[in-house]
């Protein structure tokens, strides 16, 4: 098996609990991958191509994206993310409170690996956790 | 809203844009007035009036309608100024065209512009007729009105005197095009002898329609319709049209009079000359029986002449005047005993006639003469000659004029009135000549029978009244039309608003529910992990207070769903089909996760309803929840009944809980009520405003049966149409 390079995460939440639940939920589910965390698709994508003097973000990565955010939401975020030759082959994962069709569709137009519902709190949200956690020990990345 | 005209091209197609079509019948009036212009310029007959035998279109008239026309183009490019100026200058034209119709002062006026080449038999040169400088004269305050401005803003009513003008202008216009259409313009004119030119009528006719049409629209755009005003302006072309018919008419029927009189004086005149002359031709008879035997004995005269006389009603007298010119034998005695032994020559007239009867050899009639023994006539000398050729006297026939008229036949209209005869017309209105010898009389009619002219009027009366009645049936039928109108407008804004405040409190309903969830989320994430990390240290104090935060977290989740529902059942569209309304309530029961301990029992009418099967669902299941909710034991029964009647279907929920007293019946359906306190009975107290709100979708009604004091149970009856009004629902 081929083993993967440690990957990070890049972490796009505006909602510090929110984001604080993710990092409790790796802890809990002992990922201890690097967590990088984005307030919105503007600060992602600047961690992503390393801009002004962001701190960056080693491939491989995966990307865990709200999509409710001020500036730039994770729409907005996925468009880019894909226009950037550079970047279009990021794995992207959605984990938001919206389960409009509108926004699932679009998500997927942008070739999303998953749309996770975070409204599901507690056992779910765990379940959830730990799927990320295995997600990436077991599928390859681009790099 | 101040608006400045635009300065280019481009700019002033687009600003006409909505007004294109009414500009482009403006610029044919336009073309038409100036197309005249240049025709009476340069004398070209059939451009101003096409056929000899049409009216013109007068200079000034041209003048002022393409005034008015350009002035009513630069109105609607906003050219305020200009379209003030011009519109003023040809409704002045018209005005004092009018003026000088009414009072008969001739101005310089007519013929200021231009020398007229082609006038009407009976018209003044130049002259517009009166329905012409009337409508332009409506037409250009119509224009001009609107652009006047006091301290900056437009005279109030300004728009609805507008209106009224050019719905009169419309009507002065509407008359001259009937009369041409039923080919009888020249009793349109509203003055005998005058009327509005064919080009005129159709220039005008290209500039008052969109000029109205504009004005009644931008009436109608009003959100308040002034429906008086409207009207008036209804009424106003409507009465000028009808009195324009009810002339029309009375005219028409005066000239068929006149012609029906002319045509009975004709023959009147033709049987009195050939009366007259068969009378002259018995005197020449009996001269000439005279002259063949040389004299006849005054007895066998005296019969001759009694004969005469007494036969032909027209002659009073039959006299003999030697070659003295004295009357020797007057024949009836009885009423002329004055002129026996008369000298004829002592009358210089009678001698001048004698003279030339005597000369000429034929018979002369004197002019009309007083009689001596009274009476005035005429009276005819007819020459005797003997055997060799020697003159030998007169024979005279005496003709009184009041005698030979009573003698005429009785025509029947001229019946009607007293018939002159003389030889002048001074006394006459309507007369004939009637040829008598070498002179002329004249038989006809005097002013004082000028009511002959006049005939009953009873038809033009008629349509008058006809056209009253039903012109006032029709404004009146208009007038309940512009109100329901004036009603629907106000109703559909009434609705509008109310829909958009409808429609704002749902969105804010959905976005504040939708928006606090966030946050509320993150306070019981913060629960969960004080609960989860200090576990083992945390009092037993502590562990309650937990516990509240958590029930209340669990409260404002739920009070946020119900208001996230509430806004759905207003937001989402409505999607109408046809459903077995039993089998989806049944579903919607079978839903619901009921206590073990409850029974349920749904029966009913099966039966086909059109509605939205989400908003049932939602009736439904809020209804139970409600039921299962409040009830004060353990187990309970609920009764789902379904019935059908012509045109609604009736949903009743039956409980045998503690029921509603009826103060507070009315109460449970508004939104956030509970009728217990908050931590007793866990509610949002949304469930029956949630309810409430989607019958009301589905155009029905829901409401609460229910008497604590005579037992328990309450009956919650929703009724709703089988179809469901579909203006704002989508098809399915």
């Amino acid at each position: 098996m081929h083993l993967n390079r440690e990957v990070s995460i890049l972490l796009v939440e505006d909602d510090d609990i929110d984001a604080e639940a993710v990092s409790r939920g790796l802890q809990q589910a002992r990922v201890a991958n690097p967590v990088v965390r984005a307030r919105n698709g503007e600060e992602a994508l600047a961690i992503l191509r390393r801009e002004d003097g962001a701190s960056g973000i080693r491939p491989p990565y995966l990307v865990l994206l709200d999509l409710n955010m001020p500036v730039m939401n994770g729409i907005e975020f996925l468009g880019e993310l894909r226009a950037d030759p550079a970047l279009t082959r990021a794995v992207v994962m959605v984990l938001t409170t919206s389960n409009a069709d509108r926004d699932r569709l679009a998500a997927f137009d942008h070739h999303v690996a998953a749309y996770i519902l975070k409204a599901r709190a507690g056992a779910e949200f765990e379940a959830a956790i730990k799927l990320i956690g295995h997600y990436w020990r077991y599928v390859e990345f681009p790099d | 809203m101040a608006q400045t005209p635009p300065t280019r091209l481009a700019a002033l197609v687009a600003r006409a844009g909505p007004h294109r079509g009414h500009i482009a019948l403006a610029l044919v009036s336009i073309a038409i007035c100036v197309t005249v212009m240049i025709g009476w310029k340069l004398g070209l007959e059939t451009v101003v009036r096409l056929s000899p035998t049409l009216s013109p279109m007068q200079f000034n008239t041209a003048l002022a309608l393409a005034l008015v026309g350009i002035g009513a183009i630069a109105g609607s490019l906003r050219y305020r100024l200009v379209a003030g100026v011009l519109a003023g200058a040809g409704a002045g034209i018209a005005a004092l065209n009018l003026l000088e119709i009414a009072t008969g002062v001739r101005l310089p006026l007519d013929e200021l512009f231009h020398a007229h080449q082609f006038v009407e038999p009976g018209a003044i040169a130049g002259r517009m007729s009166p329905n012409s400088a009337l409508a332009i004269l409506l037409m250009g305050l119509t224009v001009f009105v609107p652009q006047i401005r006091l301290s900056g803003r437009p005279i109030r009513g300004a728009a609805i005197a507008a209106f009224m003008f050019s719905a009169a202008a419309i009507g002065a216009i509407a008359a001259s095009v009937i009369g041409y259409l039923i080919g009888a313009a020249e009793v349109f004119g509203f003055v005998p002898e005058t009327r509005m030119g064919v080009l005129t009528t159709i220039a005008a006719t290209c500039l008052a329609v969109p000029i109205c049409e504009s004005m009644l629209a931008a009436l109608l755009r009003r959100r308040r319709l002034p429906v008086a005003g409207l009207l008036a302006g209804f009424g106003l072309a409507l009465g000028i049209v009808l009195a324009s018919a009810h002339g029309a008419i009375r005219e028409d029927a005066q000239n068929a009079r006149r012609a029906q009189l002319d045509l009975e004086l004709g023959y009147v005149a033709r049987q009195l000359s050939g009366s007259i002359a068969d009378r002259v031709l018995a005197m020449e008879r009996m001269a000439q029986r005279w002259g063949r035997v040389g004299g006849l004995s005054e007895e066998n005269w005296r019969a001759d002449a009694l004969r005469y006389a007494s036969d032909y009603r027209m002659i009073q007298a039959v006299s003999w005047a030697g070659t003295d010119g004295i009357l020797a034998w007057v024949e009836p005695l009885a009423g002329n005993e004055e002129a026996v032994g008369l000298d004829l020559f002592s009358f210089p007239d009678r001698r001048a006639v004698y003279e030339r009867a005597r000369d000429s050899g034929r018979t002369v009639a004197t002019p009309v003469l007083d009689f001596v023994q009274g009476g005035r006539g005429f009276i005819t000398m007819s020459p005797v000659y003997v055997r060799n050729g020697e003159f030998d006297g007169v024979m005279n026939a005496v003709f009184v004029l009041s005698e030979v008229v009573s003698a005429m036949p009785v025509s029947p209209v001229l019946g009607e009135a007293e018939l002159l005869l003389a030889d002048t017309t001074t006394e006459m209105i309507m007369w004939d000549q009637v040829q008598v010898l070498d002179g002329t009389f004249f038989v006809g009619i005097g002013q004082d029978a000028a009511a002959v002219l006049q005939p009953r009027q009873v038809i033009a009366d008629l349509v008058l009244v006809l056209g009253l009645i039903s012109g006032g049936l029709a404004l009146l039928a208009s007038a309940a039309l512009l109100r329901s109108l004036a009603q629907n407008r106000q109703i559909a804004q009434t609705n509008r608003d109310l829909e958009q405040a409808n429609s704002e409190l749902d969105s804010f309903a959905y976005l504040a529910s939708h928006d606090l969830k966030s946050p509320m989320r993150g306070i019981r994430q913060l629960a969960d992990w004080l609960e989860q990390d200090m576990a083992a240290n945390l009092s037993e104090e502590a562990r309650r207070y937990l516990g509240l935060i958590h029930s209340r977290i669990g409260r404002l989740q739920d009070l946020l769903d119900a208001l996230l529902e509430f806004s759905r059942v207003g937001r989402n569209a409505m999607v109408l089909q046809s459903v077995d309304v039993l089998e989806e309530v049944r579903r919607a029961v079978a839903l619901q996760d009921l206590p073990e301990t409850w029974t349920v029992d749904i029966r009913g009418d099966r039966l086909e309803a059109r509605v939205d099967k989400n908003l049932l669902l939602v009736i439904v299941a809020n209804l139970v929840r409600n039921a299962v909710k409040h009830h004060d034991r353990e187990a309970g029964h609920l009764q789902v009944v379904l019935t059908c009647d012509v045109d609604d279907w009736t949903l009743a929920v039956i409980d045998d809980g503690p029921g509603i007293p009826r103060e507070k019946q009315e109460r449970v359906f508004e939104m956030f009520q509970t009728l217990k306190a908050k931590d007793v009975v866990e509610g949002s107290g949304m469930g029956l405003a949630i309810v409430s709100k989607a019958v009301a979708r589905l155009d029905g009604d829901v409401h609460v049966e229910s008497d604590p004091s005579a037992g328990r149970g309450s009956r919650f009856i929703v009724r709703c149409p089988l179809v469901v009004r579909e203006a704002d629902a989508s098809q399915s």
